[in-house]
Order: C-alpha cells, then sequence, then structure tokens
C-alpha cells in the first residue's frame, strides 16, 4: 500500500504468533477507571527469542492513562520491576540479554504508544505480562466515553524521521495476523446505575450484588477500539482529596470542574471544513466522514459562513472565500459532499491546513476537520495551526483513530476532539461540536482552592474549556488539620471579551483512600508532565534530576523513566547467543482502507469511480447488471448516472484531441454566417471546436497556483458563445434536460448550481433548463464582435423565442441575470455562485 | 586509522556511530549490518560494520525505508519484486470494477495512457468480460453437453 512507508519484517506470517492474545479487566468507581491488561506470550521458536511489541493506550495528560503497575510471571512466578532512568534501564536490559539472561523492559514511545521488548524468552516458554493504568473518566456534555485502543493503524509519513520512533518501535501492520482480545468491565456504586452502551462490541451485562459487570458478547481480537458509553450523567463538579503515601504530610487533590455560566451566544460560526480523503479512510471512515459533513452542513443557518476543502496529497478548495449558510449554499455544500471519496492519495495534513487557513476569512475562523489522524508528522501540523491562531474542531472517525495525535491537535488549538466510531450515530457528535464552536470563548481560567488549604504545587489550568466538558485540576497540598474545614474548589475565569470574572464552577470535596496511592500517583504525573514540557525549552540539568526523581519516586513510566526488570536465570538455563528478533505485528484496524467493513450492514460500494483527468465528473462503469455499450442517445439504464450517458455517445464522437468532425457537407462549411442556417439533423451529434478559446475555456494551471481567497473568476468549461454555438449545430431533441446534462456538455459547476439552486429551486428542472437554454440562444454574438445581432430565425428546430409572447417570470428571472454576459465570460455573480448571489 | 585490526565491542560501536544502542543491534538482527565476530559479551565488530551502520544512518535520515536500505546495501532481490519507483513516491490509482471479484488497478501516467485511452481500454474490457461470460453461458446450456 502506497502510505506504509517503515519496514517490513520478513516472514512473520507463516510462523506462529509470539502473542497469544490480550486480556483485560477493568473496574469503574467513581470518576476514575483502572484497568489491568494481561498480555500473553509464547516463543514458537525453537532459539531463544526478542520480542518486542509496541501498544496503544489511552491517551494522556488530562483523561488518559496513568501507568500503576507491571507485573511479570514466567515459569508460574510473579515478579516485580522497578522504574528507572531510561539509560540506566536500557544499560540494565542489555547487560541482562548479553548474559543470557531473561529481560523486561516497558518504554514509554514519543507519540504516546508503549513498547515492551522482552528479551531471551527460551523456546517453548511461555509469559504474562501485567500492565495497570487508571484513568480519570471525563463527563462531555452528561456522556463518558471510555475507550481503550487495541492496535495502532498505518500511518502516513516516515516513522523515524517524522514520528520520531526508533526502529525497533515502529509498529508494523500483517493482515493476516490475529490476536484474540478480551475484556470485562465492572461498575461499583452509582457508577452501576449508569446507562451504559458499546457501540464497538456486542457486550453482555449481568449484576452481582450492587456492581454492573460488563463482558464481550463476541468473540473480539485486537483489531479496534473497545468503546464504552455511559450516558444521561449528571453534568457536576467535584473533587477528590487523598492523603499521599509517598511524602509524609502531604495531600493529593484532584478537582473535576464541568464548567456551567449564563452567557448564552449563539454566535455565527466561521467554519472552515476540512476533509480528509485520503486512501486511509476508504471503506467505513469515509462513509461516517460524509455523515458528519452532511450533519454539519444541514445545521448551519444564515448567520455562518464556511468553506469547503477536502485533501490526500494535495488540497481542493470547492470554494474561494467563506458562503453563507444559504439554502442555496447548503444545497450546493451537500452536492460537494456527495462527491467526498477516498482517493486522493497520502495524508498531507499540515500542506492541506497551511491551504485552508489562507481562505479569505473575517479574522476569527476555526476550522472542521474530519479525520482519522493517521500520519507521523502531528508536531507540524499543531504547529501551523497554533501560529494560524484557529481553533481546531476534530471529528476522529474509524475504528482505531490516532487518538493522541488528535486530542493533542484540538487541544493546542483551542479546539475540541470528538470521536466517532463506526455503528456510531454522527449526529450527536456533531451537536455537540456545534455547541462548542458558536460557545463564547472562555478564558483565563483560574482556580481558587478553599483558605484553609495551603497548595505545594498547583497544576496550570488549560487555557480554554468549554461548558459541559469536564476538565481536571490536580495539586499537591499541605494535609489539611481540619477535614471538616474544606468546602469546595470554585472555578473562576473570563467570558469573550469581557474583562469581568465569572464563576463557572464549584466543585465540593470529599476525602477518599487508596492503597495503591492512585490519587497521588496521578498528582504527580501531572506534575511530571508540566515539568517535562517546561524542561522540554530549558534543558537544565537540575531540573532534569528532579523530575526524574519524581518519576522514581512516584513509580511512573514517563518519557524519561523505563520500566525494568531482570530475571536471572540459572546457569544452565541461560542463553548462549543473542536473540533473535521477533517484532509482533499489528492486526489491520477493522474497516481500515475499505478492508471489510466493521458494521455488518454497510456494504462496500460495487461502483468504483474511474477519474478520467479530463473533468471534474467521475466515469461510473457499469456493473454486469446493466447493459454494456450503449447506442447513442439511448435511454440510461439505471445504474448509469443520467450524466453519463451522453458521454458515453460523445467517447465515440470526440477524437482524443478534441478536435471535432462536422457531418456537414463541405459547401455549407465556408462562414460561420452561414452556421446558423443549418439545419441540424435529428440522427446527428455534432461538438464544438474545444480548442478555441470562443467556445471553451481550458483550465490554466497558473490561475489554480494562485492563493486562495483572491477575486477574479477562474472558470473552466464551456463559454457562452461556445454554448450558443453548441445549441445551433444540434437538434433540440439533443439538448440537454437536466442540470446534470448541461453539467456534462462542459457548462461550470456554479453555472449549473446557479441553476439548480437559485433559479430552480421549487420550479420544474426541465423547464428551467430549456428556458436557460432558449435565453442562450438568444445571445447570438456575431463571431469578432461583442454585441449581439438580430439574425433570421431558424426554422423548425428551434421553439422557443416568439417575440409576440409575454415573458414569463422564469424567464425573466434568467434574462436579468445573464445581463453583462460576454462571448467568453458568464456574467460575474453567476460565476461566483454561491457566494455573491444570496 | 582504518586497520582491519581494530575491534569494537557493540557499545563502542554505538559511540563511534552516535546511535543508541538498540538501533544497532536491530539493524544486525535484521540484517542490515553484518553479525560481529564472536558472541554475546565477546562480540567484536570491525571497520566494515561502521562502514555499513553510517551508510544505515545515513539512508534512513534521509527518508529511506529500511526494506529498501537493506536492498541497497547487500544488492540482493528484495522479497517484492522491484518496480521502477522512487523511494517515498506516491501514487494514486483508479480502479476498474469489473465484476465481483474481477478488478484492474490503473495507474494511468505510468501507463502512459491519455484518459480518452483509459475510457477505450475500460470500455474494451467491460465488452471482453461479456463476451466470455455470454460463450460461457452459451456453452452451458447448450444440449449433448456433459
Amino acid at each position: 500500500m502506497s502510505n506504509l512507508r517503515q519496514a517490513k519484517m520478513e516472514c512473520e506470517s507463516g510462523r506462529e504468533p509470539m502473542l497469544l492474545g490480550v486480556k483485560a479487566s477493568g473496574a469503574v468507581k467513581g470518576r476514575l477507571l483502572l484497568m489491568t491488561l494481561e498480555q500473553r506470550y509464547r516463543n514458537a521458536s525453537s532459539n531463544n527469542a526478542e520480542i518486542t511489541y509496541t501498544f496503544p493506550l489511552p491517551y494522556g495528560p488530562n483523561g488518559g492513562a496513568v501507568l500503576m503497575d507491571v507485573e511479570v510471571d514466567i515459569h508460574g512466578k510473579v515478579l516485580k520491576g522497578e522504574v528507572s532512568p531510561k539509560n540506566t534501564a536500557r544499560a540494565k536490559y542489555e547487560e541482562a540479554i548479553s548474559e543470557g539472561n531473561t529481560s523486561i523492559l516497558l518504554e514509554r514511545n514519543y507519540d504516546g504508544s508503549f513498547t515492551l521488548e522482552l528479551g531471551n524468552l527460551m523456546a517453548g516458554e511461555e509469559c504474562k505480562i501485567m500492565i495497570r493504568y487508571a484513568q480519570t473518566l471525563s463527563p462531555e456534555h452528561g456522556q463518558i466515553r471510555m475507550m481503550l485502543p487495541t492496535t495502532i493503524a498505518p500511518r502516513y509519513g516516515n516513522p523515524i524521521t517524522q514520528g520520531r520512533l526508533q526502529p525497533h518501535q515502529v509498529p508494523v501492520t500483517d493482515s493476516l495476523a490475529e490476536y484474540p482480545f478480551d475484556i470485562t468491565v465492572a461498575l461499583l456504586d452509582d457508577m452501576a446505575y449508569s446507562n451504559v452502551s458499546s457501540p464497538s462490541h456486542k457486550t453482555s451485562y449481568s449484576r452481582v450484588g450492587n456492581d454492573l459487570f460488563i463482558k464481550l458478547a463476541q468473540r473480539g481480537y485486537l483489531d479496534r477500539d473497545f468503546i464504552l458509553i455511559f450516558s444521561n450523567l449528571k453534568s457536576e463538579s467535584a473533587a477528590l482529596a487523598s492523603r499521599d503515601f509517598y511524602q509524609n504530610g502531604q495531600h493529593a487533590m484532584m478537582a473535576s470542574f464541568c464548567p456551567q455560566f449564563d452567557v448564552t451566544g449563539n454566535k455565527g460560526l466561521n467554519a472552515k471544513i476540512l476533509v480528509d480523503c485520503s486512501s486511509s479512510m476508504a471503506g467505513d471512515s469515509i462513509d461516517a466522514a460524509r455523515r458528519a459533513l452532511a450533519g454539519f452542513i444541514q445545521g448551519l443557518t444564515k448567520e455562518d459562513k464556511i468553506s469547503l476543502s477536502k485533501f490526500g496529497d494535495s488540497v481542493e478548495h470547492r470554494s474561494r472565500g467563506m458562503w453563507s449558510g444559504t439554502a442555496q449554499a447548503k444545497a450546493s455544500a451537500m452536492r460537494w459532499v456527495e462527491g467526498v471519496h477516498a482517493n486522493m492519495g497520502g495524508t498531507e495534513m499540515a500542506a492541506a491546513l497551511v491551504s485552508t487557513i489562507a481562505i479569505a476569512d473575517t479574522g476569527k475562523a476555526d476550522i472542521f476537520l474530519v479525520t482519522d489522524g493517521e500520519i507521523e508528522g502531528i508536531d507540524e501540523v499543531i504547529e501551523v495551526a497554533m501560529n494560524a491562531k484557529h481553533r481546531i474542531f476534530v471529528v476522529a472517525i474509524g475504528s482505531s483513530p490516532a487518538e493522541g495525535h488528535l486530542r493533542r491537535l484540538a487541544a493546542e488549538t483551542g479546539g475540541y476532539c470528538d470521536f466517532v466510531a463506526p455503528g456510531e450515530t454522527v449526529e450527536p457528535a456533531i451537536l455537540r461540536m456545534f455547541g462548542r464552536m458558536r460557545a463564547p470563548r472562555v478564558r483565563n481560567l483560574r482556580v481558587k482552592w478553599p483558605n484553609s488549604l495551603k497548595t505545594r504545587w498547583e497544576q496550570k489550568v488549560q487555557a480554554y474549556a468549554f461548558e459541559g466538558d469536564v476538565l481536571h485540576v490536580h495539586a499537591f497540598v499541605d494535609t489539611p488539620e481540619d477535614m471538616k474545614e474544606l468546602t469546595s474548589v470554585k472555578l473562576w475565569g473570563q467570558v469573550d471579551d469581557s474583562d469581568n470574572d465569572v464563576l463557572l464552577g464549584v466543585a465540593p470535596l470529599s476525602l477518599t483512600d487508596s492503597s495503591t496511592n492512585v490519587l497521588a500517583r496521578m498528582a504527580a504525573n501531572a506534575k511530571y508532565a508540566e515539568m517535562y514540557r517546561k524542561g522540554d525549552k530549558q534543558k537544565s540539568g537540575v531540573q532534569m534530576s528532579e523530575r526524574i526523581d519524581l518519576a522514581i519516586t512516584y513509580r511512573l513510566i514517563t518519557e524519561e523513566t523505563n520500566f525494568i526488570l531482570v530475571h536471572e536465570r540459572s546457569d544452565t538455563d541461560k542463553a548462549t547467543v543473542m536473540p533473535d528478533a521477533h517484532k509482533v505485528p499489528q492486526m489491520l484496524a477493522g474497516g481500515w482502507g475499505g478492508t471489510g467493513s466493521v458494521v455488518r450492514s454497510a456494504a462496500m460500494p460495487v461502483l468504483r469511480s474511474l477519474r478520467t483527468g479530463s473533468d471534474d465528473v467521475p466515469f461510473g462503469v457499469p456493473s454486469l447488471a446493466s447493459a454494456s455499450v450503449l447506442p447513442v442517445g439511448h435511454a440510461a439504464a439505471s445504474v448509469w448516472r443520467t450524466n453519463r450517458t451522453k458521454a458515453a455517445a460523445r467517447v465515440d464522437a470526440l477524437s482524443a484531441s478534441g478536435m471535432d468532425d462536422f457531418d456537414i457537407p463541405a459547401f455549407l462549411r465556408k462562414q460561420s454566417d452561414f452556421d446558423d442556417l443549418v439545419e441540424p439533423s435529428v440522427n446527428t451529434r455534432n461538438s464544438i471546436d474545444k480548442s478555441n478559446p470562443l467556445y471553451w475555456k481550458a483550465s490554466n494551471p497558473s490561475v489554480a497556483k494562485q492563493p486562495v481567497g483572491q477575486q477574479g473568476a477562474s472558470y473552466v468549461g464551456i463559454t457562452p458563445a461556445g454554448l450558443e454555438k453548441w445549441l445551433s449545430v444540434n437538434h433540440s431533441s439533443l439538448w440537454p434536460s437536466t442540470y446534470a446534462d448541461l453539467r456534462d456538455l462542459g457548462l461550470g459547476l456554479s453555472i449549473c448550481e446557479w441553476l439548480e439552486f437559485e433559479i430552480g429551486r421549487e420550479r420544474n428542472e426541465q423547464l428551467v433548463v430549456a428556458t436557460f437554454l432558449s435565453a442562450v440562444r438568444e445571445f447570438r454574438f456575431k463571431s469578432d464582435s461583442n454585441s449581439t445581432r438580430p439574425v433570421p430565425a431558424v426554422k423548425g428546430a428551434m421553439s422557443i423565442v416568439k417575440v409576440e409572447k409575454p415573458e414569463t417570470e422564469l424567464e425573466s428571472e434568467i434574462r436579468l441575470a445573464m445581463v453583462g454576459v460576454g462571448q467568453q465570460t458568464w456574467p460575474v455573480a453567476v460565476v461566483n455562485f454561491p457566494e455573491e448571489c444570496c | 586509522m582504518p586497520d582491519s585490526q581494530v575491534q569494537h565491542t557493540l557499545s563502542e560501536l554505538c559511540v563511534l556511530a552516535d546511535l543508541p544502542v538498540r538501533t544497532l543491534r536491530y539493524y544486525v538482527q535484521n540484517g542490515l549490518v553484518d553479525r560481529p565476530e564472536g558472541e554475546t559479551r565477546a562480540a567484536r565488530y570491525g571497520a566494515k560494520h561502521l562502514e555499513q551502520v553510517l551508510l544505515v544512518k545515513k539512508w534512513t535520515s534521509a527518508g529511506v525505508s529500511l526494506e529498501r536500505v537493506k536492498a541497497l546495501l547487500h544488492g540482493e532481490e528484495p522479497a517484492v519484486p522491484p518496480r521502477a519507483k522512487k523511494p517515498g513516491s506516491i501514487e494514486v490509482c483508479s480502479h476498474l470494477h469489473v465484476a465481483d471479484g474481477l478488478e484492474m488497478v490503473i495507474e494511468p501516467t505510468r501507463a502512459q495512457m491519455t484518459p480518452e485511452q483509459v475510457r477505450a481500454f475500460a470500455k474494451g474490457v467491460m465488452a471482453l468480460y461479456e463476451s466470455i461470460k455470454a460463450n460461457a453461458d452459451q456453452d452451458a446450456g447448450a444440449p449433448g453437453n456433459e
């Protein structure tokens, strides 16, 4: 596949897999999830093996997984390791391997994935590795989306130069790989009574006492995210405090706010729509993308402004500026959505963003991005977006979207990222997005802790907040003397341009305890992350050792610390040679790139388009069910699109270069003056000379390179003179009768859409087309001047103009719009439809 | 000094090449760099190995895939038959769906076909398929067949 640009291990398939499967078991209490993943390995080869497995975890920092523990079960013995600085851990691992011992190293990679290295698993040996993590669940608009990723989908780009991975960490995909996956989740206390469902897997529910247990009701594999949706939750703020077991006299705090404020704003949107049409989106994802776009467009009002763009290797903009959300523009946009396919090649997101940002706007614009996010170079993209001060709102789709990348992209630009899995309805996510995009912007967020608390460290609050989306803030405080004095934690901020402080949330405090010190470790993780981000820019040695000490004290696997375990083997048991390398390949994400569909009912499209490159309209090739080659002018079989019936006829009529033969006796070809007197034959379909700029405006590559947003029509297609000429040399029975026919004839997209959505609103299509053509026929250009001149009426074929008949409303509307038409130029307002017309 | 007698341990080679030890070991495990002399702690690498490592490093930082690097280094046939494409080039192909289970992949630029030719080709393929199917039906339906 063209977007898999990474090293592939040879001959993995055909050998027995080293990873036997993954079993997950989790418990949800309040807003905290504790999950254990049990990975089972077996060395099925005849030599000692070094197994590497790169796997994803829910993304951090706020709302992502915080690794708590790693345990290794080998030979029935359960071993615990330790957290060490990366260099030390790596050295220990290498030494252990070269001495013939077994060693396990778990490392956090640059992109947030994790790589496990299991060195010197002997032939036939088995090993179980238990990885435990904690995660705060964040309600969004009354709903929690709990997600466990199980595979890493192929990404576009270079994993080493752009993804900043080391070669052994780079995930590889094998479409034949298959690993079983099983999961059980226990919901405790009040969570056991929430509404819960899974859009990704068939699940079964059983109640044991007060608790609810969720199990898989189907065989699962490591090929898609496992998703649980908890809905109908109350939007409330709450704060937890708990003793820190690793530090005397210290308590850890976590305040979770659900901001609410009175200021309502239903401001108009300024949304630049950008949809990913790379090949990884083929299948389920592009279907979901179209539904998301359709939902978005339908929700627009007249006060909203949008632009439409799609990208792959390059970016294509439908509009040069922003359209208002009028009925006509929406109809045109819906038409554009139908043409969105996963056929644009790779995923050059940064370049597409640059170009989309350049679309002229009034100043404050947002980008509405629909994608699966499977790229390596996300840093570049984030930088571009932040510099442009555009907020990015992402709808992430697919069975395994790049969660970390997309959440970061949204968060760092002040936007938001919402997810839609295959089989989920898209509308709720779109509605939430609208809410956020229209909402007042909240800034200068500040947390006010109870007066009696002395904070030792508090997390810097995120820069932006949205109503209904929970945000978390961690802190370390002196152990309070009087617990009863603790009341609540408050969140203050400013809204839009006002400098008034507004109270956004009040979180009542409650005490909690944990034998594994979970809350304190999560707070330490947040503190580490902050220190790391700051330190990255300063690179001070003192700060680094402070950070690392923190990570080691709280046993956190971070960007600078690894988990290491060495298992000394008895002398007779040690390996004598270096182990063979085995990289565990990823399963292909279900529905990725069109490989099968995640939802059983979604059928794969049967009719694929063949892009011809000569015009915008795809060439639909009939499947077996239809008749084969159709004769000229024959009625279209249902599987053909009507606009292509005539095209088939044109295929016969047109020669390769576009020059056409006129089936007219030589003596009549002398002067153009006489062309009008020729009575076109019913059976002959004639064409115009497309190489003549009077009749046809070809696409101009230098114009296409102009920055988007510049004025100036870049019309491509048949000119007024050309259309008039065509009508004069063809019998009226061959004239186009539908908008699609007109398009097929080469009439520019904007003219056709102007006819269809502006003139044609609540009018009969054929009447509109016929009236338009008769108006064109009236142009009567002289071939060497721009003015029109009277010409003797042509007998018979043209049944339109009878000067004495009073003009209908339709006729006058068209005629008025055509004022100012030139031989080679359509009226500006029509060419710019729907930007200026409405 | 390019002295073939000089032997380096794995850690020394890392320092010389300025690469993490794991990456070096990865190259050796995957055949990008020849195996050392000796095993485990006694493994020694010479000038030849250093040369290979530096070449691999140069190519991967230029964006060449490891698969391709391996082929370049050893002049061996990669498992996939070599194509006349530059490493890192992108192609967009069209898929002509002829029937269930029958598809043609067309990259018109490489095939050097104009859009009109592609259309003609598509029509021809469809017609060919119809005629083969029609003949098959005829044969099946003819009386006296087994």
